[in-house]
């Protein structure tokens, strides 16, 4: 086990120096000036000469990269242009909060699609397993920035009982913390609690037609022991990994939906910073986005080792 | 093989829906080219109103006989706008799928084939590519080389490729060791023949599926894209701009917000009814599991 963690935490070196060149390659090799599109286009000669020397542009672009990379590696993603302030500092600030989101929008999805799964496939062909399949191809079909936006609609507009904009942190107030996130939670995790609603339901089809099911049928166990203990166990592995996987479309679904919602994360920071070009802070933060999702992949693959020992790759 | 692909799919109710959704589509999207191209939108004036026509005093209207989906904040009719939008819509998830289709069936093939060095290099790219969420990575390209249709199309497919080159990579190792393909190699024909041959007419079925549901997902990122503003640019109708535009008035006229959603949703679904249903139809394996 060991071994395979060492292997798995060395495959992902290429792939995070890969990471870094293509986001370090974003500014220096699209057209134009990489110090205009670090300082945005109106600057003094004097500004761009200064931001030349003290980004290395003059430099060759490899060493350009080793440069930043040594910054990077350090924990210094450069200075927002427009807030001044170091942007591993609005990294920080801003992270908590997206990964709160993400987080809250898993388990509520979670909460949702296995049972929902479970009952589909146990009640197959049954009115409930109808209901479940269409609603879980409808939010696989439904965009979650229009779903915020009737959410928003029905529970801000029509009956105001949820709060709608801004965010709570929940070391001030927890309740009202999560009353916040509610709703954006909900936009976030439709989609995905669509997709496990879908794979509980047929990944426990499969497993219910197992030999050892019917054993454990014949031994007369009672129908719920059968399904909980003896197939809903085997059938959650790939259900677990998708889950995993799923965190990444969490995190980039969470840059619409932070925008929807007026929520302080690093999505909306992203956003803002397109628009009030400040691309050093906007390659950070697609840095940083890269980096967790990364990082959350290498632990999803680890737990799948643990999870099911045959998976050594 | 294609009549009866067309027989099973009028015995699939899902699929008929979803076959007749993509249809009114195309329709709405042909409409507005020829209309815009050959008749400077005579021929919606006639039946609605111009897309692009401003009409101050008829600004916010609810849906009414006249507008049957209200107007916007300038008084552009929104049933018109959504019609024209399905043209940007299609424009850009046909490009999108078509390049990322190509690009992907073409490396997936090497990778596959070939093996080796050539293969390292695709998958390392691909791994580094899946790293970042694809909305991401969108907004990102767009951000450095701006906004308006071509970037976005490229913005799109600079990652969905991996899916189709992942998906083909996976057939060509499965094919390339099959008795026809080795048959083909021992009667000396050039590796290009093979691949083009005789392992790409049969790895086909999975793409042509990922395909057709990609190209739902490439018109709910486009419509994000437009969404937050980073889209097709205006006066150019598109679905996600009208959401934008949209959002700001939720409060006083929110049928703004619901019809261009409506337009992505059930166009999002008719494609996935008909990837639904060619999985059924390709996949001998699903044939009778529902």
């Amino acid at each position: 086990m060991i071994s395979y963690i060492i292997r798995r935490c060395l495959q992902l070196i290429p792939v995070l120096v890969g990471i870094s060149l293509l986001v370090f390659l974003m500014v220096h090799l699209l057209p134009g000036d990489p110090a205009i599109a670090i300082v945005g286009p109106e600057v003094t000669p004097d500004q761009i000469r200064q931001v030349r020397e003290e980004y290395h542009l003059d430099d060759p672009w490899l060493v350009q990269y080793l440069i930043w990379m040594k910054m990077i590696l350090r924990g210094d993603f450069g200075v927002s242009i427009v807030e001044n302030v170091p942007i591993s500092k609005l990294l920080l600030a801003r992270l908590p909060v997206t990964l709160q989101l993400t987080g809250f929008a898993m388990i509520i999805s979670l909460l949702i699609s296995i049972p929902a799964g479970v009952v589909s496939a146990v009640k197959k062909d049954t009115l409930s397993d109808n209901i479940a399949r269409v609603f879980a191809f409808a939010g696989i079909c439904i965009p979650n920035f229009w779903l915020g936006i009737m959410l928003i609609l029905i529970f801000g507009v029509l009956f105001p009982i949820l709060p709608v904009y801004g965010y709570v942190s929940p070391i001030h107030n927890f309740p009202e913390a999560l009353r916040h996130l509610l709703l954006p939670s909900i936009t976030l995790g439709t989609a995905l609690a669509a997709l496990v609603t879908r794979m509980t339901r047929s990944c426990l089809l499969e497993v219910l037609a197992c030999d050892y099911v019917t054993v454990a049928r014949a031994k007369g166990l009672p129908e719920h022991v059968v399904i909980y203990k003896h197939a809903l166990r085997n059938a959650m592995i790939p259900v677990i990994t998708v889950v995993g996987l799923q965190f990444g479309f969490l995190l980039g679904g969470s840059v619409l939906v932070e925008t929807v919602f007026a929520l302080p994360g690093i999505g909306k920071l992203v956003v803002d910073s397109i628009f009030f070009r400040d691309y050093p802070v906007v390659q950070g933060v697609v840095l940083c986005y890269a980096l967790v999702f990364s990082l959350v992949n290498l632990l999803v693959d680890v737990l799948y080792g643990f999870l099911d020992p045959r998976i050594r790759y | 093989m294609l009549f009866k692909t067309w027989k099973v799919l009028l015995r699939h109710r899902a699929g008929v829906v979803g076959m007749l959704v993509i249809i009114i589509m195309v329709n709405a999207a042909i409409f507005s080219v020829i209309d815009q191209t050959f008749f400077d939108q005579r021929l919606i004036t006639k039946i609605l109103y111009n897309p692009f026509s401003l009409s101050l005093q008829d600004k916010l209207k609810p849906p009414n006989a006249n507008h049957l989906l209200g107007t916007d904040l300038l008084g552009r009719d929104l049933l018109a706008r959504i019609i024209y939008g399905a043209r940007v819509a299609l424009e850009i998830g046909l490009l999108a799928v078509g390049i990322s289709g190509f690009v992907g069936t073409i490396l997936g093939l090497i990778a596959g084939y070939y093996g080796g060095v050539a293969d390292s290099i695709i998958m390392r790219i691909a791994d580094v590519l899946l790293a970042f969420p694809a909305i991401l990575l969108a907004l990102a390209f767009v951000t450095f080389a701006g906004p308006g249709l071509t970037n976005v199309v490229i913005a799109l497919s600079l990652r969905s490729w991996v899916s189709y080159a992942r998906i083909i990579r996976g057939q060509v190792l499965k094919i390339k060791i099959e008795e026809y393909a080795l048959a083909a190699i021992a009667i000396g024909c050039s590796n290009l023949r093979i691949m083009v041959r005789y392992i790409l007419p049969n790895a086909l079925s999975p793409l042509i599926v990922q395909a057709t549901m990609g190209l739902g997902g490439m018109i709910i990122s486009a419509a994000g894209l437009s969404f937050l503003g980073l889209g097709v640019m205006p006066p150019t109708p598109s679905w996600g701009m009208m959401l934008n535009e949209g959002r700001l008035y939720i409060r006083t006229a929110w049928w703004l917000s619901v019809s261009p959603g409506i337009a992505i949703f059930i166009t999002v679904m008719g494609f996935n009814l008909v990837g639904d249903f060619l999985r059924d139809v390709l996949d001998p394996r699903l044939r009778n599991v529902r």
